[in-house]
């Protein structure tokens, strides 16, 4: 044999033909004694066959299990066995193979012949399911896009593995939903060959929707399994902990958001395959994919509140804590890779002096639970003194500092506290104003969505305090105070998504569940002169 | 009289407008009852004020918390009542985040926004927001509450006035 030549004679039995094309094995029968007719009518008449089962789905066929419009011309210009006379340059299956492979077709005669041929097939049995390429130099330089699913057999050559099984229904319903093409055959390949992971990646697709966003998600978590032997052999054992790797609102644009994502379900991998093999401690020894995330995280710090808290929460947070309520005594695996980062990557980047601490700081220390130890019952008190309230070394002070913050709004259930009206009342000195209460509504959400407003986005709404100090002629000194709980419901806030805030996740104490968010309580007092 | 004649048909007619009409006055009505908690707070004088006033517990405790929130028992409920002598008493007091007191009573005292209006006192150095919510049919209490998902006193809680 030579391994120059691309073997490709089956194709011209029509039966294998309409395997190949086809997804309606039934139809094979009725093609079972035309693999041999060699008139032009004859084609012609197949590919009007052909066009109908084409139309009949939807002028969609299968080649390679790829998607592909059904046109009648590659059938009637389609290639036949003209059967031993040596006569194997049929250019019409070359045409045919080209227009099915577009710009892989050149790679097909790219072994220096000068053009298509058959090679020498002289009778030996191949197996019809594989597509040999010409050789027999290195695959991977001839065929760059299908590198990864050329297997290189040192008898007959490379070649690709066709499986004229397609697949389920879900398999192909989602090659289509996901529009892959044939640069994407790992990703076709592994869906055909898991008909029960398509099924539950097609059942998210269904019950959450067939969104831009979804289906991006999907082609993701496709291309991660196909390259992760170990998450595809764990998920062919146990397909309904697909919804254990879903995560939502990756961006498939951002290397970073892909790399996080990554390495989140190689931590998830880990612990769920060692969990099956009763070998969870052997995370205590080694776990590379638990030491890389911190560099990732310490990256995303360096970027600022907005991307910790999209990394923290969707990496970290929410895919995690769908393991630990599936499987509660994997927790302590979980929270050993939050408490990794926590302690080694967070906490020599934060300032825990209330006085000089930026509101990233508060907020990371807020993200990564590290009050205990550094403050008290997990209260951080900040005066006048604390730039956070004066606005001294923080950016933006006229919207970032406590003291410049409302006093109160009137939006709906907001009241505005008007400290120099109460004070004309007659407001005295020990009395306490009626309050004031900023409402973090929608509209003050879209508000303050930017960096200059960082500090209101993590009170959220507040009540505000005001006790008269002293009070003399028309000025007084008051003191005012906001005493507000920092927890998940305000550190969601943080992450923007196309349609706004992200979902709310409950708050929780510190040191309960998963080791990131549990709600700490800042207090802010000041005093301010008043004229009225 | 037969089934044509037209004074049978004027009457049908009558009361179809009429019952029509009903329905859509009672749709007006209800859209007006539950505008009520999009009103913008006011506050009562005590001739105003007066009355006794329940919780308005919510069908779904996800939206709103509902009588268990509150651990009441069967038959139980929030309770404020407002006597003309200016004197209140809740029957169960929950403040800040879900603090209790049974039977807190005593007498309001004048809100210094409005001076001739009426103002509860709550205990010393606990957030005191509240107000009332009134449209033409109904009459509520409200103040806010720092509990389990409504952290930072998004909870109002809501006290329907009765009679």
């Amino acid at each position: 044999m030579n391994s120059d030549s691309l073997f490709v004679q089956e194709y011209t039995d029509s039966k294998l033909m309409l395997k190949y094309i086809s997804k309606a094995p039934e139809t094979n029968n009725s093609e079972q004694n035309s693999s041999k007719i060699k008139t032009d009518s004859f084609w012609s008449w197949l590919g009007e066959v052909f066009a109908g089962i084409g139309s009949f789905f939807n002028n969609l066929a299968y080649f390679m299990g790829l998607p592909i419009a059904m046109n009648t011309n590659w059938y009637s210009n389609a290639c036949y066995n003209q059967g031993g006379t040596g006569g194997y340059g049929c250019h019409n299956n070359y045409d045919w193979l080209k227009s099915a492979l577009g710009s892989m077709g050149d790679a097909f005669v790219s072994d220096g012949g000068g053009g298509f041929s058959y090679g020498d097939y002289s009778g030996e049995e191949f197996d019809p399911y594989k597509l040999y390429l010409p050789g027999p130099n290195d695959p991977s330089t001839l065929y760059p896009p299908f590198s990864s699913i050329i297997i290189n057999d040192p008898t007959h050559g490379p070649y690709i593995n066709i499986n004229p099984v397609n697949g389920s229904y879900e398999a192909q319903e989602l090659i289509a939903i996901l529009n892959l093409s044939r640069f994407d055959g790992k990703l076709v390949f592994y869906l055909q060959d898991h008909n029960n992971v398509s099924l539950q990646m097609r059942n998210y697709l269904s019950a959450y929707g067939e969104t831009q966003e979804n289906k991006d998600f999907i082609k993701w978590s496709v291309g991660y399994l196909a390259d992760n032997s170990a998450a595809s052999s764990y998920l062919t054992d146990h397909p309904e902990d697909f919804e254990l790797f879903v995560m939502n609102d990756i961006d498939l644009n951002e290397p970073d958001d892909i790399a996080m994502a990554t390495n989140a379900a190689d931590i998830i991998t880990d612990i769920l395959v060692n969990r099956q093999n009763g070998t969870l401690n052997n995370l205590d020894v080694s776990w590379p994919s638990a030491n890389d995330i911190k560099s990732k995280i310490t990256s995303a710090i360096s970027k600022g509140v907005y991307t910790t808290a999209k990394y923290a929460r969707n990496y970290l947070y929410l895919p995690l804590q769908k393991v630990s309520l599936k499987y509660p005594s994997t927790i302590n695996y979980s929270n050993k890779v939050i408490d990794a980062v926590r302690i080694d990557a967070v906490t020599p980047l934060v300032n825990f002096n209330a006085n000089t601490m930026s509101w990233g700081d508060l907020f990371n220390t807020w993200l990564f639970e590290l009050a205990p130890g550094h403050f008290s019952n997990n209260t951080i008190n900040f005066t006048l003194a604390s730039n956070v309230v004066n606005g001294y070394s923080i950016s933006n002070p006229a919207t970032n500092a406590v003291m410049n913050f409302p006093k109160g709004n009137n939006a709906q259930g907001g009241n505005l506290l008007n400290i120099q009206y109460q004070l004309q009342q007659g407001l005295g000195v020990g009395q306490n104003a009626i309050q004031g209460y900023f409402r973090y509504d929608v509209n003050a959400f879209y508000s303050t969505l930017s960096d200059a407003n960082l500090g209101i986005q993590m009170l959220g709404s507040f009540p505000i305090n005001a006790t008269v100090i002293s009070k003399s002629g028309n000025t007084a000194v008051v003191q005012f105070q906001i005493i507000n709980d920092l927890g998940w419901e305000s550190g969601t806030r943080f992450i923007k998504g196309t349609n706004g805030n992200q979902g709310i996740i409950d708050n929780k104490p510190v040191g309960t569940g998963l080791h990131l968010g549990g709600t700490i309580t800042n207090t802010f007092t000041w005093t301010e002169t008043i004229f009225f | 009289m037969d089934r044509n004649n037209i004074f049978l048909k004027i009457i049908f007619v009558s009361i179809a407008i009429a019952t029509l009409t009903s329905c859509f006055n009672n749709t007006n009505g209800k859209e007006t009852d539950d505008d009520i908690y999009e009103t913008e707070t006011k506050y009562l004088n005590i001739a105003d004020a007066v009355g006794m006033y329940y919780f308005v517990p919510s069908i779904d405790d996800k939206v709103y918390p509902n009588y268990k929130t509150f651990e009441l028992s069967k038959g139980d409920s929030i309770k404020l009542e407002i006597r003309p002598d200016s004197i209140f008493i809740f029957n169960h007091f929950y403040f800040d985040k879900m603090n209790r007191i049974d039977n807190y009573k005593g007498k309001t005292i004048d809100n210094l926004l409005e001076k001739a209006k009426i103002f509860i006192p709550f205990p010393i150095n606990t957030t005191n927001l509240q107000g009332f919510l009134t449209s033409n049919r109904d009459t509520l209490f409200f103040y806010r509450l720092n509990m389990e998902h409504y952290s930072n006193y998004e909870y109002r809680l809501f006290l329907k006035k009765v009679k």
